[in-house]
């Protein structure tokens, strides 16, 4: 049998230097958007690769959270609460919460896991090697696009899903308590801050960055074989998601005592 | 000329290259031969800087290239030398011209016009006018390889380094490759150096034969007088005698 320590030691330490790892990729990252208008082309087209491969997924998922939303806020309300009042409930539970990190989850197992895929299949043929032959930067042509994209396409995604969200959530109030319209409309006005549509914004910019990032470093850093890029879609997955949960924690923490 | 003075590199515990000395001397074909797994193409790619080795130096024009940073490596090193890849390595969401024309942004002041003529020059010098505008997925294993390679000279490096170029071809194409590296070589003047396992055939594109075996190069010799040799560990080799494994 393995030493307990020894395992949870390698674990930390392999944990540390894989963070450190992607730290490192960041900074790079973040050096290699003084080459954007070189590769304007590579972004738009990651642009589009993101908003048109997710667009479906996002529809769905966020109209089932929006019924979900509508049904367990509607059926927990007692009689002396107003009616109205679930339109506000579903409006700031979406855009606080459930609208980025619900999205996060999903987009970065169709997105994040979709470029660590690609990413891993690019490094065990050796496209990537190729491409530093021939001095063109990996970071620069592979990682900055599908950053600098996500920067646009995520937010973009997550404020389209929350709004198909309130909808639904609306749809499955009006079925479980008949909520109005105008009732629904009423509670969303008297309970709509602009600092919520901020947090929503911030949030899902970072969380963007996370899983785009997380699928490029274990894309980019995938072992040989078949096997190598099969476990870099999942580490992506599985890290981006931990660290999207965490930091999901920290900015509302954060949020919460500056609004 | 290339000089490789007591390279050693280690992947965690697995020793591969233990200390491996070598001179690619300007204008000829060096052929480095060896067992699967020995280390060839890790020796290929520290020569480039893909791998940072953990002793020992190389040598380019003279000038110690071990520790370049990448954009210093992308100046000196990589503007004069490429490599054509195991499989190809051919850049697979994009199109065959625009593989070169990537590989062309190494060579900064070239105009849209002398890009494009790069670009059909090269593909006519390795036989292939017609795939400008073709994926790598719509190409056969030949097709490919001859793409890497127009790829690979699209800049006109001066030196050229080929790993397996006819690895899991058909005879009739690995011989037209063959003939190709040596048309390459006539034309461009290029100096090459080769990973192969076609021993057969390896006097037709190649001066000189180095063999890598344990973490060295145990032997070399003029290619044209392999089959004399008296080293054990090298004739076992080129024989395929299972003997020299133990
Ligand atoms: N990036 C890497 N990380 C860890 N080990 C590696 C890496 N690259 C190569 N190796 C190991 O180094 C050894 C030599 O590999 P290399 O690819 O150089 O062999 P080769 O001589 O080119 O073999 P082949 O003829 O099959 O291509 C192998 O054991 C391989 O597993
Ligand atoms: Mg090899």
């Amino acid at each position: 049998m393995r030493n307990p320590v020894v395992t949870v030691g390698r674990n930390a330490a392999r944990f540390m230097t894989a963070y450190g790892q992607v730290t490192i990729l960041l900074f790079q990252t973040l050096v290699a958007f003084r080459k954007i208008p070189t590769y304007l082309p590579q972004i738009v087209e990651q642009y589009s690769n993101i908003e048109r491969r997710s667009r479906p997924l996002v529809i769905v998922a966020a109209s089932a959270m929006g019924f979900i939303l509508g049904i367990q806020i509607g059926t927990q309300m007692d009689a002396a609460t107003p009616k109205w009042y679930e339109g506000g409930l579903i409006l700031r539970s979406v855009l606080l919460e459930m609208g980025p990190l619900i999205m996060a989850l999903v987009l970065s197992g169709r997105v994040g896991s979709g470029i660590a895929a690609e990413l891993g299949a690019m490094q065990v043929t050796e496209q990537i090697d190729a491409l530093r032959v021939m001095a063109v930067d990996p970071v620069e042509f592979l990682v900055m696009p599908r950053i600098v994209a996500g920067l646009v396409a995520v937010p973009v995604l997550v404020i389209f899903a929350e709004l198909v969200a309130i909808l639904s959530g609306y749809v499955s109030a009006y079925f479980t308590i008949h909520l109005s319209w105008d009732g629904f409309m009423k509670g969303m006005t008297r309970a709509f801050a602009i600092t919520d549509v901020f947090a929503s914004l911030i949030k899902s910019t970072i969380f963007g960055v996370v899983f785009i990032l997380f699928g490029c470093f274990f894309g980019m850093t995938a072992k040989r074989g078949a096997k190598g890029v099969g476990s870099s879609t999942t580490l992506a997955f599985v890290w981006s998601s931990v660290a999207i949960l965490v930091l999901d924690y920290v900015i509302s923490a954060v949020l919460f005592f500056i609004w | 000329m290339v000089i490789v003075e007591h390279l050693r590199k280690y992947f965690g515990e697995t020793r591969v290259l233990e200390d491996v000395s070598l001179v690619l001397n300007d204008g000829e074909i060096l052929t480095v031969i060896g067992m699967s797994g020995v280390g060839k193409s890790v020796l290929m790619k520290t020569i480039v800087g893909l791998i940072e080795p953990d002793g020992g130096r190389v040598l380019f024009d003279g000038v110690d290239i071990t520790n370049l940073s990448e954009s210093e490596y992308n100046d000196r090193v990589r503007s004069r030398m490429s490599m054509i890849f195991q499989q190809g390595a051919l850049w697979d969401s994009m199109t065959i011209e625009e593989n070169i024309d990537l590989a062309l942004s190494i060579r900064r002041n070239l105009s849209r016009k002398e890009r494009a003529e790069l670009i059909r020059e090269s593909l006519e010098l390795v036989g292939l006018p017609d795939v400008q505008k073709m994926y790598p997925e719509e190409l056969s294993g030949g097709m490919i390889k001859r793409a890497s390679i127009a790829r690979a000279i699209a800049a006109r490096p001066k030196y050229l380094l080929y790993d397996e170029p006819t690895t899991g071809l058909d005879p009739v194409l690995a011989e037209m490759v063959n003939r190709l590296i040596i048309s390459l070589h006539r034309e461009l003047h290029t100096t090459s150096l080769i990973i192969s396992h076609d021993i057969e055939n390896l006097r037709k594109f190649s001066q000189r034969v180095a063999l890598l075996f344990d973490g060295r190069i145990v032997h070399e010799c003029a290619a044209s007088e392999m089959w004399q040799q008296s080293d054990p560990v090298f004739n076992g080799f080129i024989r395929g005698e299972v003997g020299i494994l133990s």
